[in-house]
């Protein structure tokens, strides 16, 4: 995407023709980026927070107020009383200045970001199964599947340059499967749409393994030198039940047995999911089940295939591999792990914790049991994105200090003491790391208005208020540094990302990036299949909650909306909220299309519009997570996998009234 | 044809560019890593590039903006923010291009921000002597050669000699500027002329298609419900390239943005395939599905209601759309669609 300037403002948009992922197209969004960057209700100066107003302050009251309260919380609970959220819309290298200002700065492992809510199961799972917890293939890839099968991911709508290649793919005649609750887009494109009910993704995974199996369709020579535990997951298997599958997923047998074949049978065949996997209580298990799908059909190492998790924002990759988590520096070295620990300890000269810290939620209890004392949040607004709303804000309100980094006053910055004005992506330098591994830049094309600055120069000039300067005088010098601490980026540099970027691994200077994962061998060696049980959702229907609800995201909308929301024509797409029912249920519940309703659960109510549409089964309600007016989270599950800590966003029993 | 000077080699081109370069700030296209753009260019030494492909951004956002600022205002003052920008050329726009001013000329010839940047810019055509892509301008009588709308207009003969047509008083101007003699094309040039016109036209693959869609579209029982257009409804993403990306799409919305008391009225390029374009104040939509917006896209570019006014069909063949389009209904792949159908 290129943004073209007129002086100091961002004057347009263009798509960039010769991009190998997006080649001259753009979604609704792109062609809106620029609408939020000089939006009036940017902040533009430091704010502090006196009695119940935030007022103007300058950078030295705010760093002073900041330091002094980083101080306090420290000299009161120890270093592990004070926690950072990192942001995945910031930059690599804010990332990496964030995970070393945590871990050297205010010695802490307490760092963490958005991913805990999206893929942090897709890393626990794949790392487990394969080593590595990314997309396996590229992009580009799907042009060469001759089946696609799409997982819980509402591509057309949440990836739409991804879901365009995904229906040339099928124009071109390669098969389409897709899984989901929902009557997507996609979904009616598909050669075969398997409409399983909400959280019946391993017993349909596990049928189709099952019958993979059972018909000898499986790649037997992948399995004997790829691949261990073979064993162990048919013993899983044995005298599975295809009719009892039927029965828990509400999935027609023959249809069943229809997509394991075709998906088995196809060389070529390319397994893409998303969030409809990872945020269930049993997220990562999830991802395992489909790990071994694709690893009992050889469907992973090839061109046109692959196991891909599809990344929600533009750098929640990158600020996974630069370490913005709890248990790992950048490129996932452990921070249990003495070698890497010794690493970094070396090349910043300073002692670092050897225990892995507190994840969001995790950062939210401590906070609401007061062993968090203070919280440093870049660029996140955890009150709209975050489960059970009534939860988080309690717990920031709990907390001694909160300080906030952002673009704008969200509903998390108004909560804050301090709050800190950040430069977007247009005024700063640096690199994303696209879904697909791939690395690129990111260049300087505006100033920030009035006092913003970079999330990782606000760091670095709070560090040295601390008296722990990083040493970063740029997003390139954090680049380099990054780099030398890092084996998977350890080739790359600004000079050679310059054209199209680099996929990792990128391992030295010479190494043109990595397109397709495992070719050779697996990240850990050989492939780990994992027998993985049925875990049913957290809460399911009852009389008092008779309905399900579950979460998706809206073509024209990214994240809290804190930024589309700001360009007019988005804004002017979709109501502020609204909750999707079926016609049924709609009847039942006395629903006409547009009818102001009360979804209640156990742990709270919000209010929103009726949109009546058989896009959802009978039983199952559906709402988009952007508008603060109609948050969903206010009644959604924190319920947690217990491997991943992500929170159950896609399912949780709800009632539903209209209101009179 | 015009009044018409004749350059015996394509380096005198240099001399004009030079002569227009003292006179207008001086666009063309260049390529770089991203694509081919317009690019201001400051150094008329580096060589014009005469096989630029046509940027996927076109002329338009030059009169017409992505983000336009209308009306400013400070507490009582209140200011129009018309446009004054000095002179500039556009050097090398191809015929599907000039014939996309044209229309949106007629459109736009009473909008006073529009009609500013207009009557400041010089246009200098350059004849496509080699089919592009995606382009189909032949079918719907946009080009490869331009007719209309230059100020100068160039055409390079195989010979290594430039014909030079010159349409209005402003591109007479540069060419004296430039000491460029005005002469009657002799003979053979004309008839060299007139073969790379042909060889031009030649090396577009044919596309029959074309004017049987369009003759479908305005067929005089049904005319644009003649059509089946659920077909298309799903495959339209509402994401706005396609009028974004097209030259003759004019549709804005007009924003304020405002703090306080101060604050800027704003229009921002719209589109038509987005579902809250037409949808009214009470609720109700007259394109209520995708495939009704696409419908009335493809009637707003291809139906006779509207040639009558503004002279020509709104589609000028560029094949634009067919590149931002994420679900492939760009204008060639509609118009096959509908030009093997029935």
């Amino acid at each position: 995407m290129l943004l073209g300037t007129n002086g100091q403002r961002a004057a347009e948009i263009r798509p960039h023709l010769e991009h190998p992922v997006s080649r001259g197209q753009l979604c609704v969004k792109g062609w809106n980026a620029a609408q939020c960057l000089r939006d009036p209700a940017r902040l533009t100066t430091p704010l502090l927070r006196r009695g119940a107003l935030l007022e103007p302050c300058s950078w030295d009251e705010a760093f002073g107020a900041a330091a002094a309260a980083l101080r306090a919380a420290r000299a009161d609970g120890g270093p592990d009383a004070v926690g950072l959220i990192s942001s995945a819309r910031a930059t690599n290298e804010d990332n990496f200045a964030a995970m070393k200002f945590a871990r050297t700065v205010l010695a802490t492992n307490n760092i963490d970001h958005c991913a805990r809510v999206c893929h942090a199961p897709s890393v626990a799972g794949l790392q487990r199964t394969l080593g590595s917890g990314a997309m396996t293939s590229s992009i580009a890839d799907i042009d060469r599947a001759d089946c696609v099968l799409v997982w819980g991911a509402d591509t057309t709508e949440s990836h739409p340059i991804i879901g365009a290649r995904i229906l040339s793919a099928k124009r071109r005649g390669a098969r389409l499967i897709v899984v989901d609750p929902r009557r997507t887009r996609l979904a009616t494109f598909a050669d075969l749409h398997l409409q399983l009910r909400l959280g019946a993704d391993i017993p349909l995974a596990n049928a189709m393994v099952g019958l993979i199996l059972e018909h000898g369709w499986e790649d037997a020579r992948y399995l004997a030198e790829r691949c261990e535990n073979l064993a162990a997951l048919r013993n899983s298997l044995d005298g599975f039940d295809l009719a009892a599958a039927e029965a828990r997923t509400g999935v027609p047998a023959a249809h069943i047995l229809q997509a394991a074949r075709w998906y088995a049978t196809t060389t070529r065949a390319s397994l893409i999911y998303g969030l409809g996997v990872t945020q269930h209580v049993c997220g990562t298990e999830n991802v395992i089940a489909l790990s071994n799908l694709a690893l009992v059909t050889g469907h992973i190492g090839i061109e046109g295939a692959g196991i891909n998790p599809l990344r929600g924002q533009n750098n929640v990759q990158g600020a996974c591999d630069m370490g913005a988590l709890p248990n790992v520096f950048s490129g996932y070295q452990a921070v249990t792990d003495v070698a890497a620990r010794t690493k970094f300890e070396h090349a910043w000269g300073v002692g670092l914790p050897d225990t892995p810290g507190l994840t969001t939620l995790a950062m939210q209890r401590a906070a609401h049991d007061g062993t968090l004392r203070c919280m440093l949040i870049m660029g996140e607004d955890p009150v709209i994105t975050d489960p059970a709303q009534t939860h988080v804000t309690r717990a920031l309100a709990d907390l001694d200090c909160l300080i906030v980094a952002d673009m704008f006053l969200t509903d998390t910055a108004q909560r804050a003491d301090i709050v800190l004005p950040v430069a977007s992506w247009a005024e700063k330098d640096g690199t994303f790391t696209s879904t697909e591994r791939r690395v690129q830049r990111i260049r300087r094309a505006l100033q920030p208005p009035g006092a913003a600055r970079p999330d990782w120069a606000i760091l670095e000039a709070l560090a040295q208020r601390l008296g722990r300067s990083m040493g970063f005088r740029s997003a390139q010098q954090i680049f380099d540094e990054m780099t030398a601490l890092t084996p998977l980026y350890a080739g790359m540099t600004y000079t050679r990302l310059d054209r199209d970027g680099l996929q990792w691994p990128c391992v030295d200077e010479t190494d043109p990036g990595t397109a397709v994962l495992h070719r050779e061998q697996f990240a850990c060696g050989k492939a780990r299949l994992i027998p993985v049980t049925d875990t049913p959702p957290a809460e399911l229907p009852d009389a008092a909650f008779p309905l399900q609800l579950t979460t998706f995201r809206l073509h024209q909308q990214y994240g809290s909306g804190s930024m589309t929301r700001r360009a007019p024509l988005l804004e002017r797409e979709n109501p502020r909220g609204l909750l999707w029912i079926h016609p049924a249920d709609a009847a039942t519940h006395g629903i006409d299309d547009g009818c102001e309703v009360v979804v209640r659960s156990r742990r709270g109510e919000v209010k929103t519009r009726s949109h009546v549409s058989t896009e959802v089964p009978r039983g199952v309600v559906a709402m988009p997570y952007h508008f603060r007016e109609a948050p969903p989270n206010l009644v959604t599950n924190d319920a947690l996998d217990p491997l991943s800590r992500m929170p159950e966003l896609k399912v949780c029993a709800v009632a539903l009234e209209r209101c009179r | 044809m015009t009044q018409t000077s004749v350059l015996e080699a394509r380096a005198r081109i240099d001399a004009l560019r030079a002569a227009i370069a003292r006179r207008y700030r001086l666009f063309e296209v260049r390529r770089h890593t991203a694509g081919a753009d317009w690019q201001r260019i400051d150094d008329v030494s580096e060589p014009f590039d005469w096989d630029a492909p046509l940027p996927l951004s076109g002329a338009k956002r030059f009169f017409f903006p992505q983000r336009d600022a209308l009306v400013r205002w400070e507490g009582g003052r209140v200011e129009e923010t018309l446009p004054a920008p000095p002179p500039f050329a556009l050097f090398g726009l191809r015929s599907c291009d000039l014939e996309a001013i044209g229309y949106q000329d007629q459109f736009f010839a009473t909008d006073p921000y529009y009609v500013r940047r207009r009557e400041r810019a010089l246009l200098v055509g350059v004849n496509c002597t080699r089919a592009c892509a995606g382009g189909f301008c032949r079918e719907v009588d946009a080009g490869p050669f331009a007719r209309q709308g230059f100020d100068l207009n160039l055409t390079s003969l195989p010979d290594g000699r430039v014909v030079v047509e010159i349409g209005t008083r402003l591109g007479h101007a540069v060419c004296a500027d430039a000491d460029l003699t005005v002469t009657e094309l002799d003979a053979a040039t004309r008839a060299g002329f007139d073969q790379a016109r042909a060889d031009a036209i030649a090396s577009f693959p044919a596309r029959p298609f074309v004017r049987r869609a369009i003759a479908r579209i305005n067929a005089a029982d049904t005319g644009i419900n003649g059509v089946d257009w659920t077909a298309f409804g799903p495959s339209c993403f509402a994401c706005s390239g396609c009028s974004n990306v097209c030259p003759t799409c004019s549709c804005f919305t007009v924003v304020d943005e405002a703090r306080d008391n101060a604050g800027e009225r704003v229009r921002y390029w719209d589109s038509c395939l987005l579902e809250g374009f037409q949808r009214e104040a009470s609720g109700y939509h007259p394109a209520p599905r995708p495939a009704d917006r696409v419908r009335r896209f493809w009637y707003h570019k291809f139906s006779d209601d509207f040639t009558a006014e503004l002279g020509r069909v709104g589609c000028v063949g560029c094949g634009r759309c067919d590149t931002a389009c994420l679900g492939a209904i760009g204008a060639e792949r509609v118009l096959g669609a509908l030009g093997a159908q029935g």
